[in-house]
């Protein structure tokens, strides 16, 4: 299972490759240096964009490759989580379509307020909102409405090989070279009347096209107790893993076939 | 020169509720700054200017009263006018309308009582006159010419500061001169259309010099201004007014775009007749009889001190993002592209202020204040822009309750959030109450907050308010097959299971994976062709060079080789036999086009044959 070019991360149904310049994949970054301080205004050059530490390990390269779309299956503090690492270190972050972004938890997991373009309702001609962002913004979370017609998604993410940023999707974007999902999630701290919420303890699931095809899965605190993303230790969790999760949907293990 | 309104003067404009005497009295300040534009208002219904200068002018004193006194009378107002050197003179002179001559002002004051000290004038407001005026009654100094017959130091020294002031108004001489403010200059800019202008273009491209004149002017000056007004007029008397904002210096060009957006809105409507409104967008249908002039005027001019980057810790917005920003407000509308300010407050709406892209961030509330009774802890990740119903139940039905005394009335048993299924609550915290600026009726708001974590995971912040239940924000990191990500799954388009990546595994789009496999049997798996297919025809004209490379056949059929859906080829490849076609079939919509149209009169050939 390998995309059209061996380690390309550009979409297999692109246009011919050679026509078009797209990132071309380069060796795996050393992750002391996607993380290493960098000037305000471009968050690197590298092929990736940062990601906070406890995420790498579901990201193929340890960061969201650059030209690449990651979908996310719906919009919570995963993708705000996905985004903070490069807001922090430089990069301008647009939200189209989703009013409801809680910007303070946002902030509370390392993105720069001060970086972030809202747009809560991009209208009928989201589409060229979306380009027009993605020129000034590296990463771009986007709802998208429920349909897409295949035609917008090939000039979105066209638009988005050429200006080398990353488009988020919360929702379903069938082109996606990395999907996320949260398999379960719990909260800790409420008691019955009395306690409040500390931290969420959360399984993430990773799997994709080309590099990202390897499921991967991760137990993370997303927030931890002291608000920042933590990868948890499946021997320490606060309750059983093989209980039931609460999140999960009666019946969902039967798929083979 | 004194102009005093007796009916104004007497008012007392705080019991005014309609702001009438107000407006009155703004009137008559504009009659007279018509005669000589350095006017001080000494008080409601009261002002004063030097009437050298305009007396020369009109013609003698005698002739400017008479066309001041002319143009009051024209307002409505009767005025009384005085002449005299010194202000206190020509107050007194005014009760009687006289004009003192030149040189006459000692003689005028000496024939006055001295109770005018303490008389309701503005020139002896001194407390201590009522006390003064009194003393020298009973000193037997009836008129101002008596006191003002005493030597000054000994009037000094027996009445103090008080004695001494009253003493040299009484003699003629002013305690101060008259505070005259220069109007200020009209730094505004107007470009006038004629004949009007019916459409956009020029009008902005005209925006653009004049923004470059206004600047001029007012840097020539060196000042600056907050906000620019707008003002663009139409040629049957309609005006479309909007202040603009911007946290530094409106370039040429920004001012244009501004005045692009205010002229996209169109013209207000008429207030009398609803004749039609141009459609926003369209720059071409100014109706009617276009533009006459277009005006702008700097509000909130201070001093251009210059803007001082900070060396680090600023954000910066640089001009890509600057120019990305502005593309989509041009698109959009001013107001569509915000930057979030994180301030402070109580709940979670007041935490963040949204600010239109371009203009001054400043938080609504302040952050370095405490806010106690804020909720603490984890912030929410989803804020809902408006607070969405809920119903909270106990375990026996009944809705939830909390007293006066902050007591629930039993634990939260289900969350039922309007447009979602009900869930049961597996954990709750609260009530948090806050009661909230109680000392202003029309913000006050006692409420009740809570944390609710519900079964399916996520986690809700309620908010009891007048007895209804209100859930504000959400707290949970993604999708557990809500019914977002269930409809998002059954309206993608490779319903044929092209889900491969996602099969053995647990999350919402298994789940809606898992409720395709129906669809796919024989009669259902054509309808689920034809809408696979369908939108592909259409997008094939789209990419002319794309069409012509699947035309080719060569070019397609190698990117369907590298692409991982093989596993799919059992589910599909028996189905299709079923239906009497080649297993040979693309059905994953990212495949090719030109496969894609190879496969398109397949869902047309099937039904026949599968029935």
């Amino acid at each position: 299972m390998t995309a059209g070019q061996p380690g390309s991360f550009a979409a297999p149904n692109a246009p011919a490759p050679g026509k078009t310049e797209f990132p071309r994949a380069g060796p795996a970054p050393v992750p002391g240096l996607v993380q290493g301080p960098r000037l305000a205004q471009g968050a690197g050059t590298g092929s990736a964009l940062p990601v906070l530490p406890a995420l790498r390990g579901l990201l193929p390269r340890g960061g969201l490759a650059r030209g690449s779309v990651v979908a996310v299956a719906e919009f919570g503090l995963l993708c705000l989580a996905l985004a903070a690492a490069a807001s922090a270190d430089g990069a301008w972050c647009g939200i189209a379509g989703i009013p409801e972004a809680g910007v303070l938890a946002a902030a509370a997991l390392g993105l720069d307020a001060g970086r972030i373009l809202l747009v809560p309702d991009p209208g009928p001609s989201w589409p060229q909102v979306v380009a027009s962002l993605l020129d000034g913004c590296e990463l771009v979370l986007l709802r998208p409405p429920a349909r897409v017609s295949a035609q917008v998604r090939h000039r979105l993410e066209a638009t988005l090989r050429r200006g080398r940023g990353v488009l988020l999707v919360a929702g379903d974007w069938p082109g996606a070279q990395l999907r996320l999902r949260v398999a379960s999630q719990r909260w800790t701290g409420l008691g019955d009347g009395h306690g409040r919420l500390r931290a969420c303890c959360a399984e993430i699931t990773a799997d994709g096209r080309g590099e990202a095809a390897m499921t991967r899965t991760r137990w993370l605190w997303l927030p931890g107790e002291d608000g920042g993303v933590a990868v948890a230790d499946p021997a320490d969790l606060p309750f059983d893993i093989d209980e039931e999760p609460p999140g999960a949907a009666p019946g969902l293990r039967v798929v083979s076939g | 020169m004194v102009v005093t309104c007796p009916d104004l003067h007497s008012a007392d404009l705080s019991a005014d509720p309609d702001r009438d005497t107000a407006r009155r009295h703004e009137r008559v300040i504009a009659a007279v700054t018509g005669f000589c534009p350095d006017v001080e208002v000494v008080e409601p219904g009261v002002c004063a200017f030097g009437a050298r200068g305009p007396a020369r002018y009109f013609g003698g004193e005698t002739a400017l009263t008479a066309r001041i006194t002319a143009a009051l009378a024209d307002l409505g107002e009767d005025g009384t006018i005085g002449v005299a050197d010194g202000f206190f003179a020509a107050l007194l002179a005014a009760r009687d309308g006289r004009a003192v001559p030149p040189g006459g002002a000692a003689r005028f004051l000496a024939a006055q009582p001295v109770s005018v000290l303490a008389g309701r004038n503005p020139a002896a407001r001194n407390p201590a006159a009522q006390d003064l005026v009194a003393l020298l009654n009973r000193l037997g100094l009836r008129t101002l010419g008596d006191f003002a017959a005493l030597p000054v130091r000994d009037v000094a020294s027996r009445f103090g500061d008080a004695g001494e002031g009253a003493h040299r108004l009484a003699r003629g001489l002013d305690s101060r001169p008259l505070a005259t403010r220069p109007p200020p200059a009209d730094l505004s800019v107007v470009q006038e259309f004629d004949p009007p202008e019916p459409r956009a273009e020029p009008v902005v491209f005209a925006a653009k010099a004049l923004a470059g004149r206004l600047h001029d002017g007012l840097a020539a000056r060196g000042l600056t201004c907050v906000r620019v007004q707008v003002t663009a007029t139409w040629a049957d008397g309609r005006e479309s007014s909007r202040r603009w904002r911007h946290d530094g210096l409106l370039s040429a060009a920004a001012v244009a775009d501004r005045v692009r957006w205010q002229l996209d809105g169109g013209p207000p409507a008429p207030p009398d007749d609803g004749a039609p409104q141009a459609s926003p967008g369209d720059g071409e249908q100014y109706q009617p009889g276009g533009i006459v002039a277009l005006r702008l005027v700097p509000d909130q001019v201070v001093r251009a001190t210059g803007q001082q980057l900070a060396l680090w810790g600023e954000t910066l917005v640089s001009d890509r993002v600057a120019r990305a920003a502005m593309r989509v407000q041009a698109m959009l509308g001013h107001e569509a592209v915000l930057r979030p300010v994180l301030g402070g407050g109580r709940n979670v709406h007041d935490q963040v202020t949204p600010i239109p892209f371009g203009e001054k961030t400043e938080p609504r509330l302040p952050a370095d204040r405490p806010w106690p009774g804020r909720v603490r802890g984890t912030a929410p990740g989803l804020v809902f822009p408006a607070a969405r119903e809920a119903e909270v139940t106990d375990d026996a039905g009944r809705a939830v309750t909390v007293s006066g005394r902050c007591a629930v009335s039993a634990a939260p048993a289900r969350l039922a959030v309007r447009g979602e299924p009900p869930q049961r609550v597996t954990g709750w915290a609260g009530p948090w109450p806050l009661s909230e600026r109680w000392w202003d009726p029309s913000a006050a708001r006692r409420r009740a907050r809570f944390q609710l974590a519900t079964e399916d995971g996520r986690a809700w912040l309620a908010v009891l308010q007048d007895g209804r239940w209100l859930v504000e924000a959400g707290y949970w990191l993604g999708g557990l097959g809500q019914p977002a990500a269930l409809l998002a799954g059954a309206a993608a388009p490779d319903v044929l299971g092209d889900r491969v990546w996602d099969s053995g595994r647990r999350g919402p789009s298994c789940r809606a994976a898992g409720q395709i496999p129906p669809s796919r049997v024989a009669a259902g798996r054509d309808s689920a062709m034809g809408r696979t297919a369908l939108p592909l025809l259409v997008q094939l004209p789209g990419r002319g060079g794309h069409s012509r490379r699947a035309g080719r056949g060569g070019g397609p059929a190698r990117s369907r080789g590298t692409r991982p859906h093989r596993p799919r080829r059992d589910v599909r490849g028996a189905a299709v036999r079923a239906g009497g076609c080649p297993a040979r079939r693309p059905g994953r919509h990212e495949a090719g086009h030109g496969v894609r149209r190879r496969a398109d009169p397949r869902p047309a050939r099937q039904p026949g044959s599968a029935a």
